[in-house]
């Protein structure tokens, strides 16, 4: 379709003088009726014209510098229709056109359209009031770029004198659990360990804190409470950081959970208990699996369970009534992580399934790690998921395509994983 | 048939369009009458802003609620392709203009993809010369900017 440049410019300079004329000659006219006003009287044969764009014309007389003789609205306008890259190679074409391409609005509106971006605005931006937000672009663009590329940093936490089963992160602190039957803190920046807590008798399995409390579980079987605001302050003291102990699982405590009400533990009794995180007390045993419970998780009303017996049973947190069941994974689960609308689990099986929650049905299943997938963590984007393979793998949630893959860093089973936009610990 | 209405440009020149396109973009029944003339669009202009309207007569009603919607369309059809290409730049700015004016939001879009167009993909050389703009800053600012610039290369 497209002809040679060199054979249009001399065409396209008589097209134009054409088109020239039958302006002017209509402009004598003091009226135009309708039926003039039909696009084939002025081009009456398309296929030659398509090819003259004016940029084709090497007339200098002709070109006019749209951003900055537009009234400024509608050069911003015009930037909604480039991308990032253009926009930024832009901003290198001229002054005038670096102010007009570096449009706060523009650039907040590119931020908005990336789905998981919006969802995590960093809150000193929204604090501050004044944000630059092509800077904000700027640094989730390379986050991305290392999410796909998998370029990072590793620390290593040297400390425990055994196995670490369990972690969990913040801004300011890595803390872990261990065979070693300690749970200690680590300041995330120095990697520096600041804390030890003692206080089971066996390996400490599971835990998780937010500001005020922590919760973790035992071989021991039991559960302890700590006071979380009493974290870095001088040791010795060690008695009033534990607030409770919570007793009545007649095995090890797998995994546990909690909200502001409840505490949900599994154990490999095979039951799941639900307590009332003030008193301590158990309000209720559900029981159903046939195979110690090893992963469980609270969201909203409901609690979904994940067993050695291949199943994953989804509760209702208030009743304690059984809802359903997630039948697919030929061996023993190992984990399961729930956000009220996907389900998804690791298998003893080396795969990971995301399941429907309404239906029930396994929508997806990704295979790739070579022995069993001991731990997950996922967001609306990606699930990272660690197994005695050694690896720590990253999937994409929608698609199922494994995005990363980190096979050196560890030297023996992958325990626990969790993640957030920067970090994978 | 169908009713008409009367529109004046600038420079005094009569336009007698169908009724629909003046409903369909509510500001043209503003200088529909003998004596109102558009004060801003000649008739050269006005000329071309009608062959577009009377062309998109028959387009599914408007939905501009959702301004998203129409920023997420990159896309200009064939027709308005060849509409758009046919015309030199001062024109294509002269109807951009207009199309704002007269808020005739889908021709204004047009435009402004256009111009978007003649951006894309180009290098920066060929940007200044498209537009024919003078690169007024000094090497130590270019070489900062460029820096400044480099991580949306990086894909």
């Amino acid at each position: 379709m497209k002809s040679p440049r060199h054979t249009l410019l001399g065409k396209s300079r008589f097209f134009n003088k054409i088109f020239a004329k039958n302006i002017n000659d209509d402009s004598k006219d003091r009226a135009i009726t309708r039926r003039q006003l039909s696009p084939t009287k002025y081009h009456p044969n398309f296929s030659e014209v398509e090819d003259e764009g004016f940029y084709t014309v090497e007339d200098s007389a002709t070109k006019i510098d749209f951003l900055i003789k537009l009234p400024y609205e509608i050069a911003a306008y015009i930037l909604v229709f480039v991308n990032f890259q253009t926009l930024c190679r832009m901003s290198r074409v001229s002054r005038t056109w670096k102010y007009i391409s570096q449009d706060n609005e523009l650039w907040r509106g590119m931020y908005m359209a990336n789905k998981g971006w919006k969802a995590s605005i960093p809150r000193e931006a929204t604090l501050a009031g004044e944000v630059t937000w092509k800077d904000l672009y700027r640094n989730r663009h390379i986050l991305a770029m290392r999410w796909k590329k998998g370029d990072c940093e590793k620390t290593y936490l040297n400390g425990h004198s055994d196995s670490v089963y369990c972690i969990q992160f913040d801004k300011h602190k890595i803390v872990t659990g261990s065979r070693d039957k300690t749970i200690k803190f680590w300041d995330i920046k120095t990697g520096e360990c600041f804390q030890t807590l003692f206080g089971h008798e066996l390996s400490v399995l599971c835990l998780q804190y937010n500001d005020k409390i922590m919760v973790s579980g035992s071989s021991d079987k039991t559960i302890i409470i700590w006071d979380m605001q009493r974290v870095g302050m001088p040791k010795g003291n060690n008695s009033v950081i534990q607030l409770r102990r919570l007793t009545g699982h007649s095995a090890g405590v797998l995994d546990i959970c909690f909200d502001d009400f409840y505490i949900v533990s599994c154990s490999k009794d095979s039951t799941i208990k639900v307590w009332d995180i003030n008193t301590g007390t158990c309000l209720r045993t559900l029981t159903g699996h046939r195979g110690p419970v090893n992963a469980v998780q609270l969201h909203g009303n409901r609690i979904i369970s994940a067993s050695g017996d291949a199943l994953i049973k989804l509760w209702n947190l208030e009743s304690g009534e059984f809802l359903k069941d997630f039948i697919g994974h030929t061996r023993g689960l190992a984990c399961v992580q729930f956000d009220g609308k996907w389900v998804v689990s690791g298998s003893n099986d080396k795969t990971i399934k995301i399941w429907d929650v309404e239906t029930a049905q396994c929508v997806r299943t990704l295979e790739g790690h070579t022995d069993l997938v001991r731990t997950l963590h996922f967001d609306e984007d990606k699930i990272v998921s660690g197994s005695y393979d050694q690896t720590v793998k990253v999937w994409e949630l929608k698609t199922g395509k494994q995005l990363l893959d980190f096979k050196e860093g560890h030297t023996s089973w992958v325990f626990d994983v969790q993640f957030s936009s920067t970090k994978i610990v | 048939e169908n009713e008409t209405i009367t529109l004046r440009s600038s420079d005094g020149i009569e336009f007698h369009i169908d009724a629909r396109i003046a409903n369909r973009y509510t500001l043209l029944n503003n200088w529909n009458g003998e004596n109102a003339s558009l004060p801003n669009v000649t008739g050269k202009v006005l000329e071309k802003v009608l062959e577009w309207c009377e062309h998109h007569i028959n387009d599914p009603p408007l939905n501009y609620d959702n301004d998203d919607s129409r920023r997420r369309n990159f896309e200009i059809d064939d027709w308005d392709e060849n509409f758009i290409n046919c015309v030199n730049q001062d024109m294509l700015f002269e109807i951009i203009l207009a199309a704002n004016y007269l808020d005739i939001k889908p021709l204004l879009d047009i435009g402004c993809k256009t111009v978007a167009n003649m951006i894309k993909s180009k290098s920066l050389e060929e940007i200044r010369s498209t537009f024919n703009i003078v690169n007024d800053f000094t090497p130590e600012e270019e070489e900062a900017i460029r820096r400044e610039n480099e991580w949306a290369d990086d894909q």
